[in-house]
């Protein structure tokens, strides 16, 4: 029981061992806190996000890019994924045609195991060794993917691991993209951070959240047309928590 | 249940996460609206506050399309199929369970939902074109809406990508900043070293002003164990080559640069290490010890241990964890240990076995070692070796060119580099090509 928590809390593996009350029982509270708190929460958070000076930083990002942006779905269509060597039930992913809008925030969701990575990496047209893929993708521009483990160096601080992502995809130093970067860190969340080494072993640096959100504004700098983000929100009992 | 109850309040610490959840979702829902540009996330868990910020839904179930299409209009495909969410759920709990039948308690199975899915895009989909091209996964795509979709149009706000030469200064930059910002890369090995070099000296203090039999057995031994415990002790560079291959693979992936670049940065990149590791090792163990020659030392030290960096930077690139790289290695150099002809003479290899005594970068350095220091008029006071070149002739490399075996090094480790060029060109192609077609439709 404990495992199954860990992995799927909600998941309806509770009813299937007859617990089905609980379960209800267990919703009414999580989701009873979940709405008064987030009605809450969200309110202040507009008012505090409006209210801060910092907020209009961000909508500098609306500013430079106003009225563009890639026209149409992009698409991928899926004729197999499959297990290289294995016999048996060896199949990934289905045949299947998916659309990603553009302006879009899409997100794959499914139980452990549904396939939801390996559409995302079926998209970025990095199949695992073990597997065998056969379909056609169609995401013009240039792609972020942000994996589900933070690859960071550990040295930099957010302001010159940025300035070196800057320099590694050659964003041109100008003043709207120095400004870009910062509000980019407003963003995220991060302004309070700016100087706060990543860390590693040796040294402590930035929480596990911080990291992520540094892994999403590195990829984002460089305003790939399609972001891609894995496994993003790992904590499992987020519903429970509002 | 219980449990999951007190699980659930020890967990302080979430609800700043789900916070800043909300903001990254909030910064996310921005790019993508406001730069024409799309964001696509495996969430496992959404919160109903996030899930009200997602505008498209992918729901996956073993690999199949459960449903796709306006988070607006999912409710409307479950209620139809007689599963609505209840009011006091959280929307994205209840359809991802609906649709796991691993545990059979739900009304429809898997193979259920596809098919009805498919019924609901034929009903719902207003666009006859968007239609044929979710519905008919295969049919031809060359007259389909897909050929507008490969024209894409150039955007106010390009995204960015650097050329070769810019990413590969950058790269060799931010290993060079590694190299002195991060202790274990460089600063645990200049201790080790040294640690290891004043051992030496200090066991072996004068050896050079000594002429007695012992003394060139000793001076034979030292040599061997510089060169394979320096080249030995070049493991440590195994976890952090692992740890930024993860790095890498990320930054390949997105374009930025290939793998290529990255290779030739830290080949570069590396230079300084080990041009420092040999300098402390020379410098500690030959004014301790007064051995002859310390620049052809210094030399073939750092040679030798730039063919130790390659190797556990090619070896890096191969293994999948780095305990298989440390593992490998150790094994390589055993072998590599025994083959410079200080264990067992050349003339002794057996027959078959003669060529391996060529193999090993070891042998170019150990000979070369030798070479130096029983070279010329030495003399000693012993009767089986009263010459240095009666020592050499033993260990039979009195023809030794130390230039030539400098050179030898040199290549070695040029070879190390390009082969593990070539693996990660070969990595990437395979990666890329993997029969999934990127691209332009019209030319499929």
């Amino acid at each position: 029981m404990k495992q199954q928590q860990d992995e799927d809390p909600f998941n309806d593996n509770t009813m299937k061992v007859g617990l089905g009350k609980e379960r209800i029982d267990l919703g009414l509270i999580s989701s009873g806190v979940s709405s008064k708190h987030s009605s809450s929460r969200n309110g202040s958070m507009f008012a505090s996000r409006d209210m801060s000076p910092k907020s209009q930083h961000s909508l500098h990002l609306i500013d430079l890019s106003s009225g563009t942006g890639v026209e149409g779905n992009a698409l991928a269509r899926v004729d197999s994924v499959k297990v290289a060597s294995r016999k048996g039930n060896s199949v990934v992913l289905h045949p299947m045609t998916v659309l990603f809008p553009e302006s879009k925030v899409t997100a794959i969701l499914g139980p452990s195991g549904s396939g939801k990575s390996t559409l995302l990496n079926f998209l970025t047209g990095t199949i695992a060794p073990n597997l065998n893929a056969e379909g056609m993708v169609n995401l013009t521009g240039q792609m972020g993917f942000v994996p589900q483990e933070d690859h960071l160096h550990g040295f930099y601080t957010c302001r010159t691991y940025i300035d070196h992502y800057n320099r590694l995809a050659g964003v041109p130093d100008t003043f709207s993209n120095a400004k870009l970067s910062t509000d980019l860190l407003i963003g995220l969340g991060m302004e309070n951070h700016a100087d706060t080494i990543v860390g590693d072993i040796f040294r402590k640096g930035l929480s596990g959240g911080q990291k992520r959100r540094l892994s999403i504004a590195l990829e984002a700098l460089s305003r790939p047309e399609t972001l891609l983000l894995d496994g993003k929100f790992k904590s499992v009992n987020i519903l429970i928590t509002y | 249940m219980l449990l999951t109850l007190s699980i659930i309040l020890v967990e302080p610490t979430s609800g700043l996460d789900s916070e800043s959840a909300y903001h990254v979702m909030k910064f996310l829902d921005e790019y993508a609206k406001v730069s024409g540009r799309r964001v696509i996330l495996t969430i496992h868990q959404p919160s109903s506050f996030i899930w009200q910020m997602i505008d498209n839904v992918v729901l996956l179930s073993k690999g199949k399309l459960m449903y796709q299409g306006p988070r607006e209009e999912i409710e409307a495909f479950f209620s139809k199929h007689g599963s609505p969410c209840p009011p006091e759920y959280n929307p994205a709990d209840h359809y991802v369970a609906m649709v796991n039948d691993e545990f059979r308690v739900h009304p429809m199975s898997v193979d259920e939902w596809e098919i009805a899915f498919n019924e609901w895009n034929v009903e719902n989909l207003s666009s006859r074109k968007e239609l044929e091209l979710v519905i008919g996964g295969s049919t031809d795509l060359s007259n389909s809406p897909a050929r507008r979709l490969s024209t894409t149009e150039t955007t106010a706000l390009p995204s960015s990508r650097g050329n070769s030469y810019q990413a590969a200064l950058e790269l060799t930059r931010r290993y060079l900043v590694n190299l002195y910002r991060n202790p274990g890369i460089i600063g645990t090995r200049v201790i080790m070293y040294a640690m290891l070099s004043i051992a030496i000296g200090t066991m072996f203090y004068d050896l050079g002003g000594k002429n007695t039999y012992s003394s060139i057995i000793s001076r034979a031994a030292l040599m061997f164990y510089c060169v394979s415990f320096f080249v030995f002790m070049s493991i440590a560079a195994v976890p952090f080559a692992m740890i930024e291959r993860g790095i890498v693979e990320k930054e390949v992936r997105n374009g930025y640069y290939h793998p290529a670049i990255y290779q030739i940065s830290q080949t570069i990149a590396s230079i300084p290490g080990t041009f420092l590791l040999a300098l402390i090792t020379t410098a500690i163990t030959l004014s301790m010890t007064n051995l002859r020659a310390p620049l052809w030392y210094f030399l073939n030290i750092f040679l030798v241990l730039n063919c130790a960096e390659a190797l556990a930077h090619l070896v890096s690139h191969l293994v999948q964890h780095f305990v298989i790289g440390i593992a490998i290695i150790a094994g390589i150099y055993g072998i590599f240990m025994l083959l410079p002809g200080f264990i067992l003479v050349p003339s002794d290899f057996p027959g078959w076995l003669t060529w391996t005594y060529n193999i090993a970068f070891h042998t170019y350095s150990w000979r070369s070692l030798m070479y130096n220091e029983f070279s010329g008029d030495v003399v000693f006071d012993s009767v089986e070796f009263p010459t240095g070149m009666d020592v050499l002739k033993f260990y039979e490399i009195e023809d030794v060119n130390p230039a030539s075996d400098m050179i030898v090094l040199l290549i070695y480790a040029v070879i190390i580099n390009a082969i593990s060029i070539i693996v990660l060109f070969t990595k990437n192609v395979r990666h890329k090509g993997k029969q999934v077609k990127t691209g332009d439709w019209k030319s499929q």
